[in-house]
């Protein structure tokens, strides 16, 4: 009896424990998957605005148009003519702005947008350097500077994640590791005489990684419980912010099953190097 | 069945416990190892057992050798053999039947057909009446017995005993050398360190003198 309940109080510790990091993990990964929403939702806003000559003639402009389509990645060229360009501009602005104007004064241009993948800062600073060295175009505008900043934070985003997930990772078998070892311990007696009645490694190590399997796969599952519901308390203060699709919580579990379990069979082995031997004291 | 050939064994750097020491135990034979306390013997038998390795010569025990003994090897060896110990070594949150059935289990095929031989051998050693008890509620001779019982339901070839009667009274302890005995007539070859040899005073068992680090046969009058 006093065993059991040391074990299920060992067990409870390790659970909590991997359950707090798992938290913590899941609280990076939420702002860095809203960053990356956010970033995204940017990217696909951006588009490369070139601006013409106003020596361009009409025949120039298809010329042009088909030197656009040359550049890799790119997946809309529109023209916006001199008068559609006003005119974007008198409905946003109001049409009272522009009563003194004798001529249209704004300048043809092309809008340009890139795929999917090719929305990062590099291919669009490249797409946008290559259309300025075309003829006939005067000036390009694509918010370049906003675009290297978020590819920044996006990028020190992703270094910090994966970084943290080793750390994480490697936090939660060593939590694991060292429950096995102690649950290893408390049952070195009994499996010193299982090895000695000729069981395998394989079956004297399976409850060991069951129960680190359990470890980190509950763990999971309480720390998802407890920051969905962090996530609805907090409600309106953070109803900007999209929560972890079911995908990431799922494949959390799964690295959680699987670290546990790897946590499991190494305090098998590290306790059978330390030795579980039953040795005979006497001679 | 046992051949140990110019062993050499040594805890630490110093004087060898074992100095080319060459011992046999032929199939079927019933050998005692006797001697005082810290002579050698549990140490002869870990050997025997594959638990420590020779520093030299050769241990071939049942078709296995030390020269080429692996983890996967080990675990085929110790199917084939049966071990006791004097302090019983069985699980206490185990009845007497799980004891003995424990042995078959860990061989991860487990089925009724095995259930029948836990049954068969707890009968034949006569403690089938105590298969739903506890090793708490146990004597020590009755103890032993259900780790003879253990050591025998795989069917070992070899029988390895270290001190099996050495917690016991007098009496329980003739009673588990007699069952020994009988088990060695049945054809099992029998391997038992003790340091009282008295209770061996038949002529059926092959009795040697442990001292330091040599092994002598005692040679008995009319024998």
């Amino acid at each position: 009896m006093g065993i059991e309940r040391k074990t299920s109080g060992l067990i409870f510790r390790a659970v909590l424990g991997c359950s707090l990091i798992y938290f913590l993990l899941i609280v990076f990964a939420l702002v860095y998957y809203n960053l990356h929403l956010i970033s995204d939702d940017l990217r696909h806003s951006i588009t490369i605005q070139a601006y013409l000559e106003k020596s361009v003639q009409n025949a120039d402009v298809q010329k042009i148009e088909s030197e656009m389509w040359r550049i890799p990645g790119v997946s809309e060229v529109r023209f916006i003519n001199k008068e559609e360009a006003l005119s974007v501009l008198k409905e946003a602005f109001g049409e009272k702005v522009f009563e003194g104007l004798k001529s249209n004064p704004l300048p043809a241009s092309f809008e340009i947008k890139l795929d999917r993948n090719h929305l990062g800062w590099e291919n669009i600073h490249r797409a946008a350097e290559y259309i300025k060295r075309i003829s006939g175009v005067k000036e390009v505008d694509y918010g370049g500077d906003l675009l290297k900043k978020i590819d920044k934070i996006v990028r020190v985003g992703t270094l910090v994640g994966v970084v943290l997930l080793a750390l994480i990772s490697l936090a939660v078998v060593a939590v694991v590791i060292n429950a096995s070892q102690l649950l290893y311990y408390k049952d070195s007696f009994k499996l010193g005489i299982m090895e000695m009645l000729g069981a395998t490694d394989f079956y004297l190590s399976g409850p060991l990684i069951i129960k680190g399997a359990l470890i980190g796969g509950v763990s999971s599952i309480i720390a998802i419980i407890l920051s969905i519901g962090s996530f609805m308390g907090l409600g309106k203060s953070i109803s900007d912010v999209e929560f972890l699709p079911p995908q990431i919580l799922i494949l959390l579990v799964v690295w959680g099953v699987i670290w546990g379990a790897f946590g499991g069979y190494s305090g098998f082995r590290s306790g059978k190097r330390s030795g579980f031997h039953i040795e005979s004291k006497h001679d | 069945m046992i051949k140990l050939d110019k062993i050499k064994f040594s805890y630490r750097k110093g004087k060898p416990l074992f100095d080319y020491l060459t011992f046999e135990v032929p199939k079927g034979e019933f050998t005692i190892i006797s001697g005082s306390s810290r002579s050698g013997k549990t140490t002869l038998l870990n050997l025997m057992q594959f638990k420590i390795l020779p520093d030299d010569g050769v241990v071939s025990v049942a078709g296995f050798s030390s020269d080429n003994i692996n983890r996967k090897k080990l675990t085929s060896f110790r199917r084939k053999t049966g071990f006791i110990f004097q302090d019983f070594r069985l699980i206490d949150e185990m009845t007497v039947f799980d004891n003995v059935a424990l042995a078959l289990k860990v061989r991860e095929n487990y089925n009724s057909q095995q259930k029948k031989a836990v049954y068969k051998v707890l009968a034949d050693i006569g403690i089938d009446y105590l298969m739903h008890s506890v090793p708490a509620e146990l004597s020590g001779g009755e103890k032993q017995k259900v780790a003879i019982a253990r050591a025998l339901v795989g069917k070992p070839l070899l029988l390895m005993a270290d001190e099996p009667t050495g917690s016991l009274d007098i009496q329980a302890g003739r009673e588990i050398v007699e069952l020994l005995k009988r088990i060695n007539i049945g054809g099992t070859t029998i391997v038992l360190a003790s340091h009282n040899a008295e209770l061996f005073a038949d002529n059926r068992f092959i009795i040697y003198n442990i001292s330091d680090g040599g092994l002598k046969r005692v040679v008995r009058n009319g024998h």
